[in-house]
């Protein structure tokens, strides 16, 4: 999985050019962009308080659709729409961020593992697998009760640590593949420094891998948080999709028959998840070798002067 | 052992027939010509050489014979006549029988194709009986003969492929090419892999082979000097077209197309005296959009606005394939003029 | 020219094989050569005759198990420093077989040439105008028009010069060009040896050309040295030993090469043994299962490189019998 070039007149990496215009990869961003938005809007379209409320039974409960609500009130008389465009604010930076944290542990020591060989390798393996052993949810649980929160950064941190690892293993993969290829011993004849060769040489080269670690790890954090919110596990006090599903399971918004409740807030989760699968594919098929699309020369006229 | 009919009367009896003839025959991939009106014979028991640099098209054409050419690769003209009769319009199941009893091939790195969890006796047998009937005694028994004819131990039918050496391996294939006793082998670029010592062994042995059992050899390699040593005649390829063909001792000492002659100006000699050679300037074309009238004139030397109307010509006229003197062919403008 | 830019003594790398990493493969043995400003030195073997692993012990890509190199007076095969190493690097530069590797394929060639200038802070002012130049010296005109390029917009032959720019920018003196044409179309590599020939000529470098092609060793070369097994086992000025070769495995090799203006040649025999490292070799002449000359000495006793006419010495009891035998455990 190499990072194929192309570049645009805008002097973006060329592998982004090529994502963009990746007809997956466009719908799942273009899903994405719209979420942001609309969680970017939230102050604007919808209150807040009243995706949450707490104790006060008002005469708003378990109402279906309407212009007034959009997406209808739960038993609670939370408004549903609500809790959506609220919601989002939780998930969107909480799978944002976990990517984030987790991609930038696992492309530096996954590269640096392969790089080193040896025996820094062995022992940073041996981390690698301990930690890719150590289970996600029931860590949460745990941490999550023993801290006595359930806030955000908690969860980031610990869907960052268990995750990680079996990120870093691929990339080390990839980087041992790529740490004997002759433009990297070039480097290394010319004097380039190992930091140098590291990240400026060998790691452009494996950009589309760390875009799908990334991208993965958001889209697991996502599910990971809203499955134990479901559960029960999630901060009441704050708007959330998977909250606002286990207020629909809890208070039999099912067996009524109320199904507002829990479509809209499954929709957005699922939507969001759907829209990263797609860059995720949309990242695979322009990352492929066997590239589809390319004019029939790339292909065909390997040498000449 | 496999009947080995007397070579030389073989030879020369069928040197004059005609086993398999490409007529104007046109390959594209997808919308680019890789291909383009190929015209080329090849006479029983003879050795014609193929000789191209990569883009020529002669793995294209090697495959269009063999007629294992794969999607986007098509067929979008000509025929291809194996003893008189179009394999483009045979079917599948005929194709089948045909391939490997009538033609068999010997690709570049065959050597990386055997099975390496199948020992190389029962390679055989697979191959063997997908073909005839034949127990899985008497198979076993035709492919130990057919390892001692390349030189290779008979006791060997029950090694590994890994056991054995790159050159080993490589005969092991030749064998196989050989086993239902083909009419004609195709071999592209089957020793450029190997060194230059188990070159020369295998291409003994093919030599060998060759004037032992009869078959026509249809070799396909990029080393021109190397057919020069081993070809009846041969037939240049550049850019998709065939630019020269002829015996191969006069293309050697009178190479006529500007190609050919570029092509003898890049191989450094062994003996004699030591000059400066020019190779040939610039890069083979882009088969999506090759230059208009003759593909070869933007490194030719002698395509220069000094003689306007040749010049016109050589631009916007693509040259065909005529007989420049008796078994001489040659696609070029300048030759045309001389022998005309 | 007597002055000597660089000089390789008793060069050896020995690497762990097998089971258990017992055994050892020794892929260089006692290799020993100089190599002289302006000319081009061959370094001739087949596959897995040690010819890499010497270029690659030259450029200190990994450090050999005993024996020197020595550049400017100084033996540089072990140091670790990083300043005498990238002393070192601006000194002795590397060209690569694979031109479709050798390059990084998410930088332009403007990068390529940029980085050794910047790493060894060369031409800082005008930078830019230095990588015009080197792209103008390898023949990639107009200079602007390539610079901007990305590795797959080039073809072969153009990489394998942006190599050479690469390489040229530090102002080396000595060049290891590994298998440099190889990979290349045939009507395009006699243009990089050409060229490889103006550079050595206009510059004064000193060439080691690693290659398996004779001919084109025979081409551009001044000396050549033969490898097989890990040793050298002939070395001496071009001309001569090639036409007048004295170990029985350079008589092969000759005998092996296609030669255009021979029909029919003689046959070689056939003979068991591959030009690769040996694991373990026991004394004697490694060449001694395929030798048509062979006595028994020879599987004995190792032969040492000796000098048989001025400046041509081979490794062979029969063909260049040293004056004094001498009994030797090993090799």
């Amino acid at each position: 999985m190499s990072t194929p070039v192309r570049h645009s007149r805008f002097g973006l990496p060329g592998w982004l050019t090529l994502l963009l215009k990746n007809p997956k990869a466009r719908l799942g961003l273009g899903i994405l962009a719209f979420i942001v938005i609309l969680a970017l809007l939230a102050p604007l379209v919808a209150d807040k308080a009243s995706a949450v409320t707490f104790g006060n039974i008002t005469f708003d409960t378990r109402k279906p659709p309407s212009w007034h609500h959009l997406f209808g009130t739960n038993d609670q008389g939370t408004d549903v729409f609500a809790e959506v465009v609220w919601g989002a604010r939780r998930s969107l930076p909480l799978g944002f961020f976990a990517g984030l944290i987790a991609t930038v542990l696992a492309t530096v020591f996954g590269i640096l593992s392969a790089y080193a060989g040896g025996f820094l390798d062995n022992a940073l393996s041996v981390l690698f697998n301990v930690f890719f052993i150590i289970p996600t949810v029931p860590l949460l649980i745990d941490v999550t009760a023993f801290l006595h929160t359930r806030g955000m950064l908690v969860m980031i941190l610990v869907i960052a640590c268990t995750l990680w690892a079996f990120e870093a293993r691929i990339l080390r993969g990839q980087a041992l593949t790529l740490k004997n290829r002759d433009f990297i011993l070039a480097a290394k004849t010319t004097g380039e420094s190992t930091w140098r060769i590291l990240f400026g040489e060998l790691m452009p080269n494996m950009i589309s891998r760390i875009a799908a670690a990334f991208v993965l790890v958001f889209h697991i954090a996502i599910l990971v948080d809203a499955g134990l919110e479901f559960l029960g596990f999630g901060d009441l006090q704050q708007p959330s999709w998977g909250v606002a599903l286990y207020w629909a399971t809890v208070n039999s918004s099912v067996l009524q028959g109320e199904w507002w409740a829990f479509l809209f807030p499954g929709l957005a989760i699922a939507l969001t998840v759907f829209a990263l699968t797609l860059v995720l594919a949309g990242i695979d098929e322009v990352s492929n070798p066997r590239l589809r699309g390319l004019p029939a020369r790339k292909r065909w006229y390997r040498r000449g002067a | 052992m496999i009947a080995s009919v007397t070579a030389t009367q073989r030879t020369e009896q069928w040197r004059t027939e005609t086993l398999v003839e490409l007529k104007n025959l046109s390959v594209d991939y997808g919308n680019v010509r890789a291909a383009d009106n190929v015209n080329l014979s090849i006479a029983r028991g003879e050795i014609l050489g193929l000789a191209g640099e990569s883009g020529s098209g002669k793995s294209t054409i090697a495959n269009a014979i063999m007629q294992i050419l794969r999607p986007p690769a098509h067929i979008t003209g000509g025929a291809i006549l194996f003893d008189g009769i179009d394999l483009t319009q045979k079917s599948r199941e005929e194709l089948r029988k045909f391939r490997w009893r009538n033609v068999s091939m010997v690709f570049q790195s065959a050597m990386n194709a055997l099975n390496p969890v199948m020992r190389v006796g029962d390679q055989f047998v697979d191959m063997m009986r997908a073909h005839e009937r034949i127990s899985k005694r008497a198979a076993l028994r035709r492919a130990g003969e057919l390892l001692d004819i390349v030189g290779i131990d008979q006791r060997r039918v029950r090694a590994y492929p890994h056991e054995l050496s790159g050159g080993m391996r490589q005969r092991v294939i030749i064998a196989m090419a050989l086993a239902l006793q083909p009419e004609l082998v195709i071999m592209d670029e089957p020793t450029t892999a190997l060194d230059v010592v188990v070159q020369r062994e295998i291409l003994q042995q093919i030599k060998t082979l060759q004037r032992e059992l009869g078959f026509a050899v249809l070799f396909i390699t990029h080393d021109l000097s190397l057919l020069v040593e081993i070809a009846n005649r041969i037939a240049i390829m550049y850019a998709g077209e065939i630019v020269e063909q002829a015996p191969a001792a006069e293309l050697h000492s009178d190479p006529l197309h500007p190609y050919t002659v570029g092509l003898m100006q890049s191989f450094p000699p062994l003996t004699g005296p030591i000059e400066r050679m020019a190779g040939i300037p610039g890069s083979p074309p882009d088969l999506a959009s090759p230059p208009a009238g003759c593909r070869f004139h933007p490194r030719c030397p002698h395509c220069t606005t000094d003689n306007p109307e040749l010049y016109r010509r050589q631009t916007t006229i693509r040259p065909l394939l005529r007989e420049a003197a008796p078994g001489r062919l040659v696609a070029c403008h300048l030759v045309e003029d001389q022998t005309a | 020219m007597t002055t000597t830019e660089l000089e390789v003594e008793g060069l050896t790398k020995h690497f762990p094989v097998g089971a258990g990493l017992r055994s050892r493969v020794h892929a260089a043995d006692d290799v020993s050569f100089a190599l002289k400003p302006g000319t081009i030195t061959a370094l001739v073997g087949e596959s897995g005759s040690g010819k890499s692993t010497v270029a690659r012990l030259i450029a200190r890509l990994y450090e050999p198990t005993s024996g020197r190199v020595v550049y400017d007076g100084k033996d540089l095969a072990h140091t670790r420093r990083r300043r005498q190493l990238l002393r070192y690097r601006s000194q002795v530069q590397m060209i690569y077989q694979d031109p479709f590797s050798s390059l990084n394929p998410t930088k332009t060639v403007r990068h390529a040439l940029t980085r050794p200038l910047k790493i060894h802070k060369l031409h800082t002012e005008r930078i830019d105008d230095r990588v015009h130049e080197l792209l103008d010296q390898v023949g990639l005109v107009p200079p602007e028009r390539f610079a901007k390029k990305y590795p797959h917009e080039l073809s072969g032959g153009q990489r394998q010069r942006v190599a050479i720019a690469r390489a040229l920018a530090v102002e080396p003196r000595v060049i290891i060009a590994d298998e440099p044409i190889s990979m290349l179309d045939v009507s395009i590599r006699i243009g990089i040896l050409n060229l490889m020939a103006d550079l050595k000529e206009q510059n004064e470098l000193a060439f080691l050309y690693v290659t398996h092609d004779l001919a084109s060793a025979r081409y551009v070369a001044d000396d050549v040295l033969v490898m097989y097994a890990g040793q050298i086992v002939e070395q001496g000025p071009a001309e001569q030993v090639l036409s007048e070769p004295l170990h029985p495995y350079t008589q092969l090799l000759i005998a092996s090469v296609p030669d255009a203006s021979t029909r029919e040649r003689a046959e070689i025999e056939v003979r068991k043994g591959v030009a690769a490292a040996a694991v373990d070799p026991a004394a004697g002449c490694r060449f001694v299962e395929r030798c048509p000359i062979a006595i028994d000495v020879c599987s004995r006793i190792t032969p040492s490189l000796v000098e048989a006419r001025p400046r041509h010495a081979a490794r062979c009891h029969v063909n260049a019998p040293a004056p004094v035998l001498r009994e030797e455990s090993h090799a």
